[in-house]
């Protein structure tokens, strides 16, 4: 069983891959800084195709005739209203663009045109700098600084200084804790139950909220939610791993980029970035559970709690409630040792 | 026999984006038996990138499971076994990887070629962009725009019966090879036409400048017939060699295998098919589930008519999809226990962001089986929408899946396929326990001895017998009664109520006699003919089961005596929910 990886390190080498699908341009240059919410490329996600019969148009006897009324060339860019043909003769007749458009191809009469659409941005999601351009397809960022990877997030970037309002790791974030002073901060709180934070935040210009974790039924508050938002720990009052709670707050007021923008199936995870003027090594990725792991245990009564893997059992444990499952004995800070279920862990490292 | 002897061991290896499973069989005592199995995650994604490592950590776990070498120093597999009793005789290779190839079909009329292009499409993993047919209500530019969009890996096109239709067929040709001549030259697609073989010469000369063409058997040679097969077999090597661009460390695997490798539903198609032709009972009905982490498949061959269905598995590829597919209130409605939404809710959004967690207590269990119930409930759902005209009178009902492998009690098992299928008449319920089925089926490619000798076996168990029991009597009262017969001449008499679930005690592999008697006003044709001579029937994992809840199950409406209702099934399955 595949153990999920979540780095909450102090400070990590960090190189990421923005790619893009479809047509698009890339907008930087390698060796260019970056902020988490600049653009870094645009793409146009699906291509719109329009095809103007001429011949049909302006109602020709043969497409000869038709072509020679033609008046644009193949990567000609055209605005709405543009002449796309006209008929020769006293009564002359046009055929016009409908629409902001580039010719692609010209196949006897037909004119081929692509809409020229509004593109889509791609972030670079934290401050770094750009160190390879992949000509049509994406851009490679790197910066060094601490990492630490949530495991859910509502879809986008931003960065700026951070802020704890959690005394301690169990701490609920409600609206009344959201204050004017936190404008332009990025904010970290524990537990959120009430989407009027979500509110308060977006009145208030916050720029970011770190959680560790959230009641589901905000969800889809938080998805449509303006401020970028991400989630440490995952659904249900679960308080934030001591790890990744000493790391944020010993970094109280420093520039963080928070980049909820992640792609499951592109096996990326949000993650908020701290930059360091220091060189580091990269992390290493699919680390395997064995002895020593720093860990989390995601479900059940200790959910959030890091600890350490003191054993890996090779055979599967029958759980109290009928499961067989593979277990690792794994201690907590108090030294108290429990097993839990392999699946039932992440690596923190 | 000379045959079993040429490919006396074979390895069968299964392999997903999850997963990657092997399974080494050889001959003993003149049988093919499975000897070992070994499991490790495939290592598709970062930071491998190719599935040959997951697949040495297999291998490495089997020589160790088997004592047996299967490797040599380079690493590579030893074909055949050796003297020493080294290596492997026949490897068989099955795969997930579910739309990793994309495709775009082409036909004329609804009803010929667009079904018969539908139907060969529904037994590929294949993803199905786009299909252009005659009377497209689109225009072009949405079809250029669409192809342009999609840039398919494959365009078929098929249309025209032999000797048939050609002037449209080489119409639609051409609106291909427009749509084509606007995609980068490096994404130019294979072009394949299996359609009106009179023209073939003509869709060449159009064609071949363009595109790179192959011409395969007509799908539909006459408007009565279907020829799904060479096209199917023709596609298959195609996306094989796409599957080597594709996906790192698949040709390593595919070099070794006698057989084009075949992906998970075709391999389970030939299995299903299989199944449904050693059945005892005359055209009977099987339906199979396969629930790996990758897919979620559903096949049914009712009196021969195959039919398959093929999705992702959201839960563990897409969970803004898990998420919008799982409904809450669905969710409790199934749940035997009383819980507030708001945990269900946070349990669920959980298990969108680690699918792969564990259940840790009892509460938690018993949410994770609805939510596969769910799962389950919406795919036959899609699977019935789909093909229409399914009337759950299922003979035989097979699953496996990733997700019930943990499962200890098959008794569960046997309850989420009652609460979900709801199969009427009566059933038999496997379980594949180790998800071998599609392994059987890319093994029988060249060998079709194994997979009888392994079904005679212990991989595939009967779960229970089930005698699911339409009746309009009411509630509570008594409907059936049932003997049984033992082979030790003792017998046991049991009344059956209506709206219970009875779980007789025969223990698996017993041979016992059964007699059902009416005691109300049944129609006990529901059972089959000649049921008054009585029916000779085995035990499963979980008895004999006699579910007389009706069809559909109808669940109390008040929480309170819809927990009374769910604790006594649960309590005659032999399920405790504390």
């Amino acid at each position: 069983m595949e153990t999920l990886n979540f780095h909450t390190l102090g400070l990590a080498k960090i190189q990421r891959t923005r790619l893009f699908p479809g047509r698009g341009d890339i907008l930087v240059r390698v060796g260019q800084k970056v902020d988490a919410s600049d653009p870094i490329a645009e793409f146009i996600p699906e291509d719109k195709f329009i095809i103007v019969n001429v011949r049909k148009e302006l109602n020709y006897k043969n497409s000869e005739d038709a072509r020679r009324s033609v008046n644009v060339k193949i990567g000609d860019k055209l605005k709405k209203g543009d002449v796309i043909a006209q008929s020769s003769g006293t009564l002359s007749r046009s055929v016009k663009a409908q629409n902001d458009s580039e010719v692609v191809n010209i196949i006897g009469s037909q004119v081929v045109l692509r809409l020229i659409q509004t593109p889509k941005a791609v972030l670079a999601g934290f401050e770094s700098i750009v160190t390879e351009i992949l000509p049509f397809h994406g851009v490679v960022i790197e910066t060094n600084g601490a990492l630490i990877q949530g495991v859910w997030g509502n879809q986008k970037a931003t960065s700026g200084p951070i802020i704890t309002i959690m005394k301690d790791m169990f701490e609920e974030l409600t609206p009344q804790k959201i204050d004017v002073t936190f404008r332009g901060s990025i904010v970290l709180g524990g537990y959120c139950a009430n989407s009027e934070v979500f509110k308060a935040a977006e009145e208030l210009n916050i720029k970011g909220l770190i959680l560790s974790s959230m009641s589901a039924s905000i969800a889809n508050a938080a998805i449509n939610c303006s401020v970028p938002i991400i989630l440490l720990e995952g659904f249900g009052p679960i308080p934030l791993n001591e790890r990744a709670y000493e790391l944020l707050t010993s970094n109280e007021k420093k520039v963080v980029s928070l980049n909820s923008i992640y792609d499951v199936k592109k096996f990326e995870k949000p993650e908020i970035i701290i930059q360091l003027p220091v060189e580091a090594n990269l992390p290493v990725d699919g680390q395997e559970l064995r002895n020593g792991c720093v860990v989390r245990v995601n479900s059940g009564p200790n959910r959030g709690k890091a600890a350490i893997v003191k054993k890996v059992n090779p055979t599967k444990t029958k759980l109290q409630n009928g499961i067989r499952t593979a277990c690792a004995v794994i201690e907590f800070s108090d030294e108290d040792q429990i097993s839990v279920p392999l699946a039932n862990l992440d690596i923190l490292e | 026999m000379s045959e079993l002897v040429e490919l006396a061991s074979v390895l069968g290896i299964k392999i997903d984006i999850h997963t990657t499973k092997l399974f080494l069989f050889d001959v003993v005592n003149g049988k093919f038996h499975l000897l070992a199995t070994s499991e490790a995650d495939t290592t598709y994604k970062p930071p491998y990138n190719d599935i040959r490592e997951g697949f040495f950590k297999a291998i490495d776990n089997l020589q160790q499971i088997s004592g047996r070498m299967l490797l040599d120093d380079d690493m590579n597999l030893i074909v055949p076994s050796q003297t020493d009793g080294s290596g492997i005789d026949q490897i068989a290779f099955t795969y997930g990887f579910l739309d990793k190839i994309s495709i775009i079909t082409a036909g004329l009329l609804e009803g010929v070629s667009i079904s018969s292009l539908s139907n060969l499409i529904n037994s590929t993993h294949l993803k199905h962009s786009d299909q252009i047919s005659l009377n497209d209500s689109r225009k072009i530019d949405e079809i250029l725009s669409s192809v342009v969009n999609n840039q398919p890996d494959i365009i078929l096109l098929s249309g025209g019966t032999e000797n048939g239709a050609n002037k449209s067929v080489l119409r639609m040709m051409e609106i291909i090879l427009f749509c084509i001549k606007h995609l980068p030259k490096e994404r130019i697609p294979e072009l394949v036409f299996a359609g009106n073989s009179s023209i073939v010469i003509k869709i060449q000369e159009t064609a071949s400048s363009i595109a790179n063409l192959s011409i395969t058997e007509n799908i539909r040679p006459t408007l009565e017939d279907e020829n799904l097969n060479p096209a199917l077999t023709f596609i298959n090597e195609l996306s094989s060699q796409m599957m080597v661009k594709k996906i790192p460390g698949f040709e390593y695997i595919f070099s070794f295998t006698r057989s084009v490798p075949l992906p998970f539903n075709q391999a389970n198609g030939i299995m299903t098919k299989f199944l449904n032709k050693l059945g005892n009972e005359k055209n009977g009905n099987i339906f199979v589930i396969d629930m790996s982490k990758e897919i979620i498949l559903m096949a049914g061959s009712i009196n021969g008519n195959f039919q398959q269905n093929l999705v992702e598995n959201p839960l563990f590829n897409n969970p803004d999809h898990f998420i919008t597919e799982t409904n809450i209130r669905e969710i409790s409605k199934w749940l035997p226990i009383n819980k507030e939404k708001e945990d269900i809710n946070d349990y669920v959004w959980g298990k969108s962001i680690r699918p792969n967690t564990i259940p840790n207590d009892k509460d938690e269990l018993l949410i994770e089986i609805s939510i596969i119930k769910n799962l389950i409930r919406n795919n036959y759902q899609l699977f019935k929408n789909k093909f229409g005209n399914i009337t759950d009178n299922w003979n035989q009902i097979v699953i496996n899946g990733d997700s019930l492998s943990n499962f200890d009690n098959p008794n569960d098992i046997a309850l989420i396929l009652l609460d979900t299928i709801q199969p009427k008449g009566i059933t038999n319920l496997f379980l594949d326990q180790h998800g071998i089925l599609p392994v059987l089926g890319s093994i029988a490619l060249d060998n079709p001895i194994l997979p009888i000798q392994i079904l005679e076996g212990s991989s595939i168990s009967l779960l229970a017998k089930v005698f699911s029991i339409q009746s309009k009597a009411k509630i509570g009262t008594p409907i059936l009664k049932v003997r049984l017969e033992f082979k030790d001449s003792t017998y046991l008499e049991e009344e059956i109520f209506k709206g219970t679930i009875v779980k007789l005690p025969i223990s698996a592999g017993q041979i016992v006699k059964l007699f059902l008697e009416p005691l109300s006003n049944m129609d006990m044709n529901q059972f089959g003919n000649n049921i008054d001579k009585g029916l000779i029937v085995q035990g499963g994992l979980c008895g004999v089961i006699f579910d007389t809840r009706g069809r559909p199950i109808q669940l109390q409406k008040n929480s309170t005596e819809r927990s009374d209702q769910f604790q006594k099934w649960y309590r005659s399955m032999d399920i405790n929910l504390v």
